[in-house]
Parts: C-alpha cells; structure tokens; sequence
C-alpha cells in the first residue's frame, strides 16, 4: 500500500476538527430553533463523516495522480470525483431512508469543508513565513 | 388534487434532475487542474509539496459547486414535496 502523503494528512486533519466544530455550531442552532432530536444528531454524524471521507479519498486520488501522465492524471481525478460523488449521493439516500437520521442534518455537512477552507488563512503558520 | 400532487412531484424531480447536470463541471475541472499540477511538478519536482497542498485546497473548492447541486437536488428530492404537498392540501381545504 503507498505511503499517505503528509500534506494529505494534515489537511484531512484540519478538515476534520473543522467540521467537528462547525457539526457543534449546526447543533446548537437546530437546538435554538427547538428542532433538536436524536435524528439530527444521528445524521449530523453521518454526513460529517461522509464529508470528511470525501476530503480524504479526494486527498489520495490527488496524491496518486500527481505521479502519473497527465492524461492518466485526468481520467483519474474524473473517475474519482463520479465516484465520491455517488457515495455521497448514496448517503444523502441513506439519511433520507433511515428513520433515525434527519435529511437536512445528513446533507448539510456535506457542505462543511468549504467553510473549513474558507477559514484556512486564519490558521495557516506559513502564511508570514514564505 | 391529484393532477396538482403530480404536479408538484414531478417538477421537484425535473429540478433536481436540472441540479444534477452542476455536477458534470467539478470532474473536468479538478482533471484540467490536477494534469497542469503533474506538468508544474515536472518542471520543478522540489515544489511538489506545496503544490499538492493546493491542489487539495483547490480541488475541494472546485467541488463545492457540485455539492451545492447534490445537496439542492436531494432537499427537491425528499424534503420538498412533502412540505409542497402539505401547503397545497391545507389551501384547498381552507377554501
């Protein structure tokens, strides 16, 4: 098995304490509306774990194919993103399905990684350095 | 009643099936980025790092815009008709 990068990493780690924190602030405002129920919790934990195997399969597609041709590099990246696409489009099924969960708390955190990367400046230490 | 049901479901579905063609763009996108990445880290292999950083970054904002679409188009999918279908039963029966 290829060794994962450690840009890949430290990324998806960024990304997942993130979105852990942004699922709490989602919490809290279903808690505020009077909304909140087991279903939503459930869900929110589905869809920010989805979210984060997102980022990271995404991660080590990106990673392999930076190594090859571009055109292999290509057709990898493309196949990638169809198929994470449909394991999202599967959980979103799932969350919608499953009595337990709440569609709207499985599907929003789909969305968390982008308000993660929208913050990253704050929190880049190389920022002053380069 | 039931004509205006039918309605309601199938323009949900024709939307998010509309939703869906946004998620066509994202795959080109990060392959067109992701190649010109593998010809800069050719050209200079010591910056693979922070180009693989980037391409991270990029390619999950790149993706955003297919996401938006999936999660508008399974909200149409099974969110919205229910909550259509319940506006439209309690206007018929308040008239």
């Amino acid at each position: 098995m290829k060794k994962i990068d450690p840009a890949v990493k430290k990324e998806t780690l960024f990304i997942l304490w993130m979105t852990v924190i942004i699922s709490l602030l989602m919490e809290a405002v279903f808690l505020i509306i009077g909304k909140w129920d087991t279903t939503v919790l459930f869900g929110n934990l589905l869809g920010a774990a989805a979210a984060v195997l997102n980022f990271f399969i995404m991660g080590i597609s990106v990673q392999s194919a930076l190594g090859k041709e571009e055109k292999d590099a290509k057709n990898v990246i493309k196949l990638s993103q169809s198929l994470r696409f449909i394991m999202l489009v599967a959980v979103g099924a799932i969350g919608y399905l499953v009595t337990c969960c709440n569609v709207i708390a499985t599907v929003l955190p789909f969305l968390f990684p982008r308000i993660a990367i929208a913050f990253r400046p704050l929190f880049s230490r190389e920022r002053g350095g380069e | 009643m039931e004509l205006a049901i039918g309605i309601i479901l199938g323009c949900c579905a024709l939307g998010a099936g509309l939703a869906m063609i946004a998620g066509i763009g994202p795959g080109i996108g990060e392959g067109n980025a992701v190649a010109k990445a593998c010809e800069a880290i050719a050209r200079q292999p010591e910056s693979k790092g922070s180009v693989t950083t980037t391409m991270l970054m990029g390619c999950a904002i790149a993706e955003t815009t297919g996401l938006y679409a999936l999660v508008i188009a399974i909200l149409l999918m099974f969110v919205a008709p229910n909550i259509l279908v319940d506006i439209l039963v309690k206007t018929i029966s308040s008239l």
